[in-house]
C-alpha cells in the first residue's frame, strides 16, 4: 500500500472516531439536561427557558411535565434557577469538552491510547 | 421514604459476585444510596460483604444457559421479580451487576415521582449496529430493558410484579401470544410484556451506553473508558457516561482498574 493510501485510510477512521465522539458528547449533555423538580422530570431546553421566564411573574403555575404530566410548581423563581443553573453548567462542560476534542488531531488522542 | 439500590448476583459459569462488589462501589459514589445484595451463600462467601448495608440469602433453582463472546454460560435469573417483596426500601433502583455507573443522571429520576421506570434503549455508539432496538417480532412489542428499574412500593406495581412471576410460569404460552424466543428466560421480555398488560405503565429511563459481548475495554485511567467495539474495530471513549458492559470476561480482567474509579 502506498504512503498516500495508507494516509487517506488513517484519516477516514480518525473522521469516523471524531464523528462517534461528537454524537457521543451531545448525547451525554442531552442525558445531563434532564432534572427533577417537584416530583416532574423537564428536559431543559430554550423553549423551557422561554416559558418559564415568561410566567415568572405569575409566582406559581402548574406546568406539563416531559411526560406530560402535570407538576404544581410553587415557587417559579427556585424552578428557573435550577432550570438556568443546569442549563449553564452542562452547555458549558459541554463547549469545554467539545474544544478540547477539537484539538485532538490523531486517532489516538481522541480516544486517550 | 427510604431509597437505595438492589443488584443480585448468583455466580455461575461466571463470578457475578465480584461485579456486583464494583457496581455497588460505584452507585455509592456516584449516586450516594444504600446498596442491599440479593445473593446465595457460596457468592456471598466468595466477595467482600462488607460495601453493602444489607444482605438478603435467596436460592434459585433454575439455571439459565446463553452464549457469551462465543461460549456457553450457565447463570440465574429468575428470581428478578420477587426484588418488590425482598427490597427493604420505600423507593428502589434495580440494576444488574454488569451495569456501571459513572454519572449522577439516575439521581435526578431517583428524586421523581413515577412509581415504575425501566430503560426503553440503550445508546449503541458504533453507528454500523442497528443499537439496542429489540423488537420481538414485527407484529409485536419493542423490548424493555430490565438492566435497572426504579421502583415504588404501590399495589399497582406490586400488581406488575406479579405478573413478572406470571409470565415466567407461563413462559412458552406468553412466547407463542407475543413472539419471542422461549429458548431461554429473559427478565427484559418478561417486564415488557408486564408493561403492555399494565397498558404503558413505565416511565423510560435514561438510556446508558451499551458494549456488547464482542466489544472490548482496551484502556481504564481516570479520563474515562477506551474501547474497541465492532467487526470494524471502531475505537471509542466514553466518560461520566453510564455504561452497559455485556463483555464480563472482560469486566473481569479490568475489575482492579475499574475498581481504583470507583475509589473517592
Amino acid at each position: 500500500m502506498d504512503d498516500r493510501l495508507i494516509k487517506a485510510l488513517e484519516h477516514a477512521n480518525y473522521r469516523q472516531a471524531l464523528g462517534i465522539e461528537r454524537q457521543r458528547l451531545k448525547d451525554k449533555a442531552k442525558a445531563e439536561l434532564v432534572i427533577a423538580f417537584n416530583g416532574g422530570l423537564f428536559t431543559v431546553d430554550r423553549t423551557l427557558i422561554g416559558f418559564i421566564t415568561t410566567i415568572k411573574d405569575y409566582g406559581s403555575a402548574v406546568i406539563l411535565d416531559d411526560n406530560d404530566y402535570p407538576v404544581e410548581i410553587e415557587d417559579l423563581d427556585a424552578f428557573q434557577a435550577r432550570v438556568l443553573g443546569t442549563y449553564f453548567e452542562v452547555t458549558n462542560r459541554y463547549l469545554t469538552d467539545y474544544n478540547q476534542i477539537k484539538k485532538k488531531r490523531t486517532l489516538a488522542k481522541l480516544v486517550d491510547l | 421514604m427510604t431509597c437505595g439500590c438492589v443488584i443480585f448476583a448468583y455466580d455461575g459459569d461466571i463470578a457475578y459476585g465480584p461485579q456486583a462488589v464494583l457496581a455497588s462501589r460505584l452507585v455509592k459514589k456516584h449516586l450516594d444510596i444504600p446498596v442491599t445484595l440479593i445473593t446465595d451463600i457460596a457468592t456471598a462467601s466468595a466477595i467482600d460483604c462488607s460495601i453493602f448495608e444489607s444482605m438478603i440469602y435467596t436460592n434459585v433453582n433454575d439455571s439459565n444457559k446463553r452464549r457469551l463472546a462465543g461460549k456457553e454460560i450457565a447463570f440465574k435469573n429468575g428470581n428478578r421479580h420477587s426484588v418488590y417483596h425482598l427490597t427493604p426500601y420505600d423507593r428502589t433502583l434495580v440494576i444488574d451487576s454488569d451495569f456501571l455507573v459513572f454519572s449522577t443522571r439516575l439521581k435526578e429520576y431517583l428524586n421523581s415521582n413515577y412509581d415504575f421506570m425501566i430503560c426503553e434503549n440503550m445508546k449503541d455508539l458504533n453507528p454500523s449496529r442497528q443499537g439496542s432496538h429489540v423488537r420481538f417480532d414485527p407484529a409485536s412489542l419493542d423490548m424493555l430493558w430490565a438492566t435497572n428499574i426504579i421502583f415504588n412500593k404501590t399495589p399497582e406495581v406490586e400488581a406488575l410484579f406479579d405478573l413478572v412471576e406470571h409470565i415466567k410460569d407461563n413462559w412458552r404460552w406468553y412466547g407463542s401470544l407475543y413472539k419471542f424466543d422461549t429458548r431461554r428466560f429473559r427478565n427484559d421480555y418478561a417486564f415488557t410484556v408486564a408493561c403492555h398488560m399494565m397498558v404503558d405503565f413505565h416511565t423510560a429511563l435514561p438510556s446508558p451506553v451499551l458494549f456488547n459481548d464482542q466489544d472490548q475495554l482496551i484502556k481504564v485511567s481516570d479520563q474515562g473508558l477506551s474501547w474497541i467495539v465492532g467487526m470494524e474495530n471502531f475505537l471509542i471513549k466514553t466518560t461520566d457516561q453510564d455504561v452497559h458492559m455485556m463483555n464480563k470476561f472482560d469486566l473481569l480482567d479490568n475489575l482492579d482498574k475499574l475498581t481504583e474509579l470507583s475509589n473517592d
